[in-house]
């Protein structure tokens, strides 16, 4: 399957003032058409960056990031005009963000597909077939401030779907949203996933929710840390030069501190703390 | 997309945002209704400031009249003028000028009265004449000796007439006596005197009634031409001050039908026979015919829409008189003076409106960009939505554009109606209310809005749409952002294009001052449009500088802030240092709209002040009356007058002269109208330099207040007995004294003694104080002085011929009820090669006895002590110089030789003279030379406009009327010598009316002038105008606050929701709800505060800008005096402080509605 998402050694830096922040130093990601990732990291480590880089709100200042086999450094504005149209679904964090409050429920569904040119019945019946899937038919010309936050981030999603974009990008999806929501909402993407081949790349702190997802990833200090595929267990991530981030408990608890014995041995590799006698 | 659902999507996004784009909606309406008032207000305002001067001007001012002069009056020569001007009026000024006055008017005659009961009966003569000839052909006497006959003569004082008829000359007089009297045929068998009808004055003045006869005859003219009248009526005018009549009293002239004034005008046939002086003809034949046509301008015709074709129609009239008259009808009006004036006050007066609606426009469209650029930072987060959703730069763009113009469409569509309403509600409103009745102005010429509608539904558009433009670019997390963290740098700081504004500024204001305001060099006058956007343009710069300064300024009041122990201020003072440049928006914002007020208030109280400076200005006093002999007119008890000598001169005898002002310097100090700029605080700190030791010049010989006479005991030094013998004829040697007596009101007297000196005895000539040979109208008026004094021969029939001799004077007194004074003349000079020596009286009989003839008895010793010569003890010996006659230019006189003239200049006079204070050099003033002595200077005085002279002078007027009229003239026999009378008199009074009826009423002629501070106010055609529309500007500085309350709301709720979660985290720590919002508060009314004050500071510098504009009268002429800034403090503080009551309210009301929100709710907020 063609890789949707392919970032090699991207790296992201603000500047602030004088200051230079660096979010992302060298990651590399890729997400699988169809396939449901998940996101997780702390705070600051860099996973909103990713996700706006991949949506193109702003640019890598190195590295290559390519997204539905566009390179996203080098688009022009019109492509990534076109890019938010066919390609890409985006939901932010702040639901109330994702739509617009004049509008009612079905005419915000209805705004992406008007920019995109698509004709008015057919515009309509994408429209309140999505809110059909999420639940929202029966108030399809209600007011975006009468719904309940639920509502509102059911209705963002089907605004973000509504163009039929090749992968979804959300921002904390469920971070106003009740834990049974939450789940309701990730069967929901699970399922256009896997059927309707959409890649899903959500930023999340609950793991508990991520590991509803095919793959959690994890970030720290802006570079992917170790990948969890559903049903197996935490893999460290290598990079492409070979560098490895190790999980931070495993250290302490394996007395690893600042270097490290390696060893090839039949395995795979050994590390050892250096205060153990070397056998060689 | 498609276009209806785009358009929906735009009206759902206007509706949703209704509330801050109401504001906007206003200032769009406000824009365009601002413009569409400049064609309104030429179609409006111009048309009813035409409708006042019109129906305000004189009828002299407004009609047109034709004239000519006809040396020999005919009934067909009359005829014919008469159908040129009716032909030319009905084919030319038919609407305006529907009708015609004729009036035919002769010079003057002489009334030379006849008959049994007069001096001289010429009808009587002339029979006793025909008698003599008759007698004298008989006798056969050469004709050269024939008797003359007795031609009626005119009496020395013969009353003046003249004739005057009108082809409706019936209908213009009332019958006091008689009856009215039609054409007529006089017989041709007797000689019968020609029936006229004399006016009442005539009546009073000549004494004849109904069937009194008299003769007339032309003041100049050949002897035949004269005609004997008899009196049919007394008439007197139906309407004295009817235009028929003129400049003339209709009493005071003598009448003839016109049918009778053809037929008596030209020679009328009579006979020998009967004629008693054997003419041929009589009548009035070769008198000069003033023949006038006067056609009174119906004045509602004439409208501003037909102006150039009513200019075209009298030019036209004009030219087909002088063309079908020969050149010999020449006609006038003054409406084309009248319009030119007009014309040129609606380029003058309107500019400074113009400017000002520039002004306010400007303001208003600011605001639009302000409010725009706050909606689209709100919209940030919907920009970023939608883009993030796929919309393209012009999308985004595309609906706040829609937004836009769905604005600035329904805003063209309201303005006009607002700005008709506006325009229309002036009119009932003062000052213009005076022109229109009360009455709504009539608004006119609808179509001509549309153009200005157009360019302002444009220009609003572009104001609102141009503020989303720089965030087209910007992408998805920049939008997003733009809601919380607004811009930091204007694009004008960025690209520094507010220091490129600057400099254009700058180059503008030095481009207006070179080139002036006004265009008057191409003989149309027109304005400078740059004028007209400078002061908007000044306003925009400033804001920008004030968009660069304010971060700074607000800095330094944030560290201020925090230095108290109050940590409401202290946060305050944190945040306004932190963040200052978005708050310079806001300043801006209150800046903009107290300029605005502030700049209405002092330009309306600046330009009332001009108007009254102005009136004070020209009339000089509360009433000023100028004429023959005004200032020596008194005035009622409780005014104060002084009198007030105006001519010219020059120092060191420069050929530039200046104006020149004699005044009375502690008097006229007290009377003028005087402002502080033109050279001291209070006037008597300038004038009393004329004066340095507070007293008068003296100009003579005081006389004590109780003496009523001058006697002067003297003798003509006699010739020897023997010398007398030696001669045929001695001449009359006797000597008449004169004076020169100058009183309180400066009026110089020439007073003569009751009898002579002779050489025969010792006299004492009396002069009597109480009179003089002058005609003033009252007598003399103490406290009087002796300026000069003179002999003169008394011989009528040699005139003033002396040939030189000596007197003897041994006492000059002054006499009165309290008995008599002697009075020193040491301090007068003898002038005129008179000498004065002292002597012994014993001198008059020593030189008579001092030779005897060959026996000639001498007088003994008895003889000589019992002659009227003898007298002795000391004397004043006059010595009269031989061989001067009248026609010298100097008289042998003793005189009070006046002090060096102390004068007041300008300082340009001053320049170009080289002088300064204490110089002393010649002068010429009028026609003579003094030496005088500069004390100091003046910058100018009310009423001395003068252009035509360069500069100012003022002059003490007692010393300069001892200088000028003080010389001594012979004027035993002959006329006085010119008296420079003070022609003015300036009253400081509460009553006008009652100054100028007792002050004219003394004068010799009716006044020439008659100034009151009053009647100049009103002269002022443009000033209801001119204020009127000053009263639109003040609508739209109201407009202005409704708008900057709208904006502040609008910025306070932005701040309060941008800063919500802030405001929960302080509440969190502990602050209470209340400090909350104090300290919310407090940041915007330092900003409020701020701005209001550099708004009043700016509004104020925007007038002075404009002064220059102000400069110009309504003739675009440079005004006096020059306008000077007129700050309204209390107004203004009503007005910063009525504003400044709002704006707090507005923040308070924003403040609120955050600070009584629950904690938790607003810290859960996130950027909306």
């Amino acid at each position: 399957m063609p890789a949707i998402i392919d970032c090699q050694n991207v790296i992201k830096i603000h500047k602030q003032g004088n200051l230079e922040v660096i979010a992302l130093q060298g990651l590399d990601l890729t997400v699988e058409q169809g396939e449901f990732v998940s996101l997780v990291g702390a705070s600051g480590a860099g996973k909103s960056t990713l996700l706006t880089i991949l949506a193109g709100f702003e640019k890598p200042s190195a590295g290559k990031a390519v997204v539905v086999e566009r390179d996203l450094s080098e688009m022009s504005s019109k492509d990534l005009t076109r890019y938010y149209r066919r390609d890409v679904g985006f939901v932010w964090q702040d639901f109330t963000r994702n739509l617009i409050p004049y509008l009612d429920a079905v005419d915000n569904v209805e705004l992406p597909l008007l920019l995109g040119g698509i004709g008015g019945k057919k515009r309509k019946n994408r429209a309140m077939a999505l809110l059909e899937a999420v639940g929202l038919r029966g108030k399809a010309h209600a007011s975006v401030h009468t719904l309940s936050g639920g509502e509102q981030q059911r209705l963002a999603l089907c605004v973000a779907l509504a163009p039929g974009p090749k992968l979804l990008l959300a921002d904390e999806l469920t971070g106003e949203l009740d834990t049974e929501t939450s789940i309701e909402m990730f069967n929901l993407l699970r399922t256009l996933s896997h059927e309707g081949g959409l890649s899903v790349l959500v930023v999340t702190h609950d793991i508990a929710i991520a590991q509803r997802t095919d793959r959690v990833v994890r970030i720290a200090d802006g570079r992917i840390a170790t990948q969890t595929r559903l049903g197996s267990s935490e893999l460290v991530t290598i990079d492409q030069r070979g560098m490895v981030q190790l999980p931070r408990g495993m250290l302490i608890e394996s007395g690893i501190t600042d270097t490290v014995r390696v060893k090839l041995v039949k395995e795979g590799i050994l590390l050892e703390p250096e205060d153990v006698a070397d056998e060689s | 997309m498609k276009i209806a659902t785009y358009l929906s999507l735009v009206v759902r996004r206007v509706w949703a945002k209704k509330g801050i784009l109401f504001g906007s909606l206003l200032g769009a309406i406000l824009v365009i209704a601002l413009l569409v008032v400049v064609p309104l207000y030429e179609a409006s305002v111009l048309a009813v400031d035409l409708k006042f001067s019109v129906d305000n001007a004189l009828d002299e001012q407004v009609d047109v009249t034709a004239f000519t002069n006809t040396n020999a009056y005919t009934a067909t020569g009359g005829e014919f003028n008469r159908t040129v001007v009716a032909d030319s009026q009905q084919r030319w000024l038919q609407p305006w000028y529907p009708t015609s006055e004729e009036r035919s008017q002769t010079r003057e005659f002489l009334v030379i009265p006849s008959g049994p009961d007069a001096f001289v009966d010429y009808i009587a003569l002339g029979e006793a004449w025909q008698e003599e000839l008759e007698k004298a052909i008989e006798d056969e006497i050469d004709p050269a000796e024939w008797p003359r006959p007795p031609y009626p003569t005119p009496p020395p004082e013969a009353t003046q007439v003249r004739f005057f008829t009108s082809p409706v000359l019936p209908e213009l007089l009332a019958i006091v006596e008689g009856a009215y009297v039609p054409n007529f045929s006089v017989s041709t068998e007797e000689f019968e005197p020609v029936q006229i009808m004399i006016g009442s004055e005539v009546s009073r003045i000549t004494g004849f009634g109904v069937g009194d006869t008299f003769f007339l005859r032309p003041f100049a003219g050949i002897e035949t031409v004269f005609e004997w009248v008899e009196v049919a009526a007394v008439v007197s005018a139906l309407e004295p001050t009817a235009n028929i009549w003129g400049i003339d009293d209709p009493d005071s002239m003598v009448y003839l039908d016109q049918a009778m004034f053809d037929k008596w005008l030209a020679p009328q046939p009579t006979s020998r026979e009967i004629d008693p002086w054997l003419r041929d003809s009589r009548g009035f034949p070769s008198t000069v015919v003033t023949q006038r046509w006067r056609l009174p301008l119906d004045k509602p015709t004439v409208e501003l829409a037909g102006l150039d074709e009513f200019q075209s129609r009298l030019n036209q009239f004009s030219a087909q008189v002088a063309r079908e008259s020969g050149g010999t009808i020449p006609t006038v009006t003054l409406i084309t003076i009248l319009i030119s004036a007009f014309e040129v006050r609606s380029v003058v007066v309107g500019g400074p409106i113009l400017a000002m609606l520039a002004l306010v426009v400007g303001g208003a469209i600011y605001f639009l960009v302000y409010s725009s650029a706050l909606t689209v930072e709100r919209e940030g987060s919907e920009m970023a939505l939608l883009k993030s959703r796929g919309a393209s730069s012009g999308q985004t763009v595309g609906i706040h554009l829609g937004q836009s113009l769905l604005i600035a469409g329904i805003a063209a569509a309201v303005s006009p109606f607002v700005a008709r309403s506006l325009v229309a509600f002036t009119g009932r409103i003062p000052p213009l209310s005076s022109l229109t009745g009360g009455e709504p102005l009539d608004v006119a010429q609808q179509r001509s809005v549309l153009p200005f509608m157009i360019i302002g539904g444009i220009l609003t558009f572009v104001a609102m749409g141009v503020a989303v433009i720089p965030f087209s670019r910007k992408g998805v997390l920049e939008l997003r952002s733009l809601a919380t963290r607004p811009g930091t740098k204007s694009v004008w700081q960025k690209y520094n294009l507010d220091l490129f504004a600057i400099a254009l500024s700058l180059v503008l204001l030095l481009q207006l001052r070179l080139r002036g305001f006004v265009n008057l060099t191409s003989g149309e006058t027109t304005l400078d449009p740059l004028a007209i956007i400078f002061p908007a343009l000044l306003l925009f710069t400033g804001a920008l500088v004030l968009l660069r300064l304010f971060p700074y300024v607000l800095k330094f009041v944030g560290w201020l802030f925090t230095k108290p122990r109050s940590m409401a201020m202290a946060l305050t003072g944190w945040h306004l240092g932190r963040n200052p440049v978005p708050y310079g928006r806001l300043a801006l914002l209150v800046w903009v709209t107290t300029g605005l007020g502030a700049f209405a208030l002092t330009y309306a109280a600046t330009l009332e002040t001009s108007y009254d400076d102005r009136a004070a200005f020209a009339a000089g006093a509360d009433v000023r009356i100028v004429g023959d002999e005004a200032g020596y007119s008194s005035v009622p008890v409780g005014s104060l007058e002084t009198p007030v000598l105006r001519t010219e001169g020059a120092p060191r005898r420069s050929t530039r002269r200046a104006e020149v002002l004699a005044v009375m310097p502690d008097e006229f100090s007290d009377v003028v109208n005087w402002r502080s700029d033109f050279g001291a605080e209070d006037p008597h700190d300038i004038f009393s330099l004329l004066r340095p030791d507070g007293n008068a010049p003296d100009v003579g010989v005081e006389i004590p207040e109780t003496a009523t006479h001058i006697e002067v005991d003297g003798i003509v030094i006699p010739v020897s007995v023997a010398a007398e013998a030696a001669v045929e004829t001695l001449p009359n040697r006797n000597h008449r004294l004169l004076m020169k007596v100058i009183d309180a009101r400066t009026r110089v007297w020439t007073m003569i003694a009751n009898v002579d000196f002779t050489d025969t005895e010792w006299t004492i000539a009396s002069v009597d104080l109480s009179t003089g040979r002058n005609d003033y109208p009252d007598p003399p008026e103490h406290p009087l002085s002796i300026h000069a004094m003179w002999v003169e021969r008394s011989d009528p029939v040699n005139g003033n011929v002396i040939n030189g001799g000596d007197l003897l004077l041994t006492s000059i007194k002054a006499v009165g009820p309290d008995g008599a004074v002697d009075l020193d003349t040491s301090e007068m000079t003898p002038l005129g090669n008179l000498t004065v020596s002292s002597a012994d009286a014993t001198e008059a009989l020593q030189a008579r006895y001092a030779a005897f003839p060959p026996g000639y008895d001498v007088p003994t010793s008895a003889e000589l002590a019992a002659s009227p010569l003898n007298r002795s003890g000391p004397a004043q010996k006059w010595s009269l110089p031989g061989q001067r006659t009248r026609v010298n230019s100097q008289v042998p006189q003793l005189r009070k030789v006046p002090d060096d003239l102390k004068v007041l200049i300008d300082r340009e006079v001053g320049a170009f003279s080289g002088l300064n204070p204490g110089d002393i050099t010649s002068y010429s003033i009028g026609s003579e030379i003094f030496t005088g002595e500069l004390v100091g200077y003046v910058e100018t005085v009310p009423t001395a406009t003068d252009r035509t002279r360069e500069g100012l002078m003022v002059v003490d007027l007692v010393a300069l009327n001892a200088w000028n009229n003080g010389s001594a003239t012979w004027s035993l026999t002959g006329p006085l010598g010119a008296i420079d009378s003070p022609g003015e008199l300036w009253v400081s009074t509460t009553d006008p009316d009652a100054v100028i009826r007792i002050a004219v009423s003394q004068m010799p002629d009716e006044p020439d002038q008659v100034w009151t501070v009053g009647a100049a106010t009103a002269a002022f055609s443009s000033r209801p105008v001119q204020v009127g529309l000053v009263a639109i500007l003040f609508v739209g500085a109201a407009t202005g606050v409704v708008l900057a309350l709208a904006g502040v709301t609008g910025y306070v709720l932005l701040a309060v929701s941008r800063r919500a979660r802030e405001m929960g985290v302080l509440r969190a720590l502990g602050f209470e709800r209340k400090s909350v919002a104090v300290t919310f508060a407090l940041e915007q009314f330092v900003v409020i505060g701020l701005g209001a004050a550099i708004g009043v500071l700016g509004g104020i510098a925007l007038v002075v800008v404009m002064l220059p504009f102000l400069q110009l009268g309504e003739t675009a002429k440079v005004i006096h005096p020059e306008i000077l800034l007129s700050v309204p403090g209390a107004q203004l503080a009503a007005y910063v402080a009525f504003v400044g009551f709002l704006l707090i309210l507005s923040v308070l009301w924003a403040t609120r509605r955050v600070s009584v929100r629950k904690m938790s709710e607003v810290l859960r907020e996130v950027d909306r």
